[in-house]
């Protein structure tokens, strides 16, 4: 078989595997079943993530981040509009309590720096991001 | 017009991936050409994926003029390989697959209408790959000021830039940081994938276990519920199924093409994730356990994914990045999977 098809793309005389029919009639089922129980169940998924996104305004999208980890969407937008692009600003915030992997706190630094780029997050700048949990 | 923006930047990644199938040696005639066309999208995806994440890293951004030289390049190369070899005849079309295809597109439009209203609000998908691949968008290249900044280290600075640069090419295309139409690029990972496992097995499965098989895929809820995420989990896992199909076509059969063929969507895999280091180092072993006899040629695939992997690990070496989460050596440190499993 070693070489048989460099680049011969006719199928082969033999299968390299052969199943019996009884094997190849349930393998085919098992492949057909899990087809339609999928195709049942994305399909409300489909339905529901666009009854659920496509009614989103553009400060919903631009928040959607913010929103879900229920933060002060006000507080970024006033001072994203006070930045330069690759302006050097800092963010203070207390750590406040601790998730499953992080602190609120560095949430909310993390998503400063996504929200404010191209602006520059740094340790120490004159330009301060301030924020505090309500 | 920035979905057309989108879908013209990918139509040139199909062009661009059109040349390495010549290159890769999985067309080596027009009729081959046009066989395993399929192949072509996730090629071209992969080849400006490493490009551009290659590029990135000396200053070098990758848009529209980048993907136009490349698309122009694989073209020219495709017809001076290609020049004077069969040409394809004409076969009669397989209704198993018009019936395929046809639901495939029916599906794929479907699926759209989800992720091009998808918002942008898991955390990895904006506080790692969007965030990155906007850095990459609006600094032009990586610039360590954000990819090796103390400020930034949440965001898994040390994984490898594949993903986010491809975001980057979109944002350039779009010509806007869109949160939301970037969802529409995991999608069309989807059928890049879907499109080149066909390619890849067409002619070694039959016709009604394949599409059962790739509709079986495509319509997992978790496969459309994780794309939507925009994480890097999916194209990572759809990659590396590609590679390891063409791997086990090449322990099979012996064609060079396909472990061409797995060699890059492996380098692709490394590119993606640090977690895909294991993936290939899994399926290396695996391949030396299973075809020893051409140990040689698994050495020169292997030596050709660390080739393209070590400028970026230059990069992480050379700004002395850190991995928060994941390293190689996790997978083989008891305590840590202990925990991870929560034994």
């Amino acid at each position: 078989m070693e070489g048989r098809l460099q680049s011969d793309p006719r199928p082969s005389q033999r299968p390299p595997v052969r199943l019996t029919v009884v094997a190849a009639a349930v393998f085919v089922a098992a492949l057909a079943a899990s087809v339609l129980i999928g195709a049942n169940e994305v399909r409300h998924d489909v339905a529901q993530s666009v009854a659920r996104d496509s009614k989103l305004t553009p400060a919903e999208r631009r928040h959607a981040a913010g929103n879900r980890l229920g933060f002060n969407a006000a507080a970024f937008d006033a001072f994203r509009v006070t930045l330069q692009p690759r302006e050097r600003y800092a963010v203070d915030v207390p750590p406040g309590a601790k998730g499953p992997f992080i602190t609120r706190g560095a949430v909310v630094r993390a998503y400063a720096a996504f929200y404010f780029l191209p602006a520059i997050q740094v340790e120490q700048a004159d330009h301060v991001f301030r924020y505090r949990f309500r | 017009m920035r979905m057309a923006a989108l879908l013209g930047a990918n139509a040139l990644m199909l062009v661009a991936g059109l040349g390495m199938l010549p290159l890769l040696g999985i067309a080596r005639s027009w009729r081959l050409l046009v066989f395993r066309c399929g192949l072509a999208y996730l090629c071209g995806i992969l080849l400006v994926g490493i490009v551009s994440a290659q590029l990135a890293l000396v200053h070098v951004s990758f848009g529209w003029i980048g993907l136009a030289v490349l698309a122009a390049l694989s073209l020219g190369f495709c017809a001076w390989r290609l020049n004077g070899t069969e040409r394809p005849g004409r076969r009669r079309p397989n209704w198993i697959d018009g019936v395929g295809f046809a639901a495939l597109i029916a599906l794929m439009i479907d699926y759209g209408r989800a992720f091009r209203v998808a918002p942008l609000n898991r955390y990895d998908a904006w506080a790692i790959w969007a965030l990155k691949g906007h850095a990459l968008y609006t600094l032009g290249w990586a610039d360590p000021v954000v990819f090796a900044g103390a400020s930034y280290r949440f965001a898994n600075l040390d994984y490898p830039l594949l993903l986010p640069s491809l975001e980057a090419v979109d944002f350039r295309a779009m010509g806007a940081f869109d949160t939301r139409l970037v969802h529409v690029q995991f999608l069309l990972f989807l059928v890049a994938a879907l499109l080149a496992l066909f390619a890849l097995l067409r002619d070694r499965v039959p016709a009604l276990i394949l599409w059962l098989s790739l509709f079986a895929l495509a319509l997992a809820p978790a496969v459309f519920g994780q794309l939507l995420t925009g994480y890097a989990d999916l194209p990572l896992a759809l990659v590396f199924g590609v590679g390891t199909g063409a791997a086990g076509r090449w322990v099979i059969t012996n064609e060079r093409w396909a472990l061409a063929l797995a060699t890059f969507c492996f380098a692709g895999t490394l590119l993606t994730k640090n977690e895909g280091s294991l993936f290939v180092l899994a399926v290396f072993l695996g391949l030396l356990a299973a075809a020893h006899a051409r140990w040689r040629a698994l050495a020169v695939a292997a030596a050709v994914d660390v080739l393209l992997l070590l400028p970026w690990r230059i990069y992480v070496h050379d700004h002395n990045l850190r991995d928060i989460n994941y390293s190689l050596g996790d997978s083989f440190d008891f305590e840590h999977l202990r925990g991870r499993l929560g034994v």
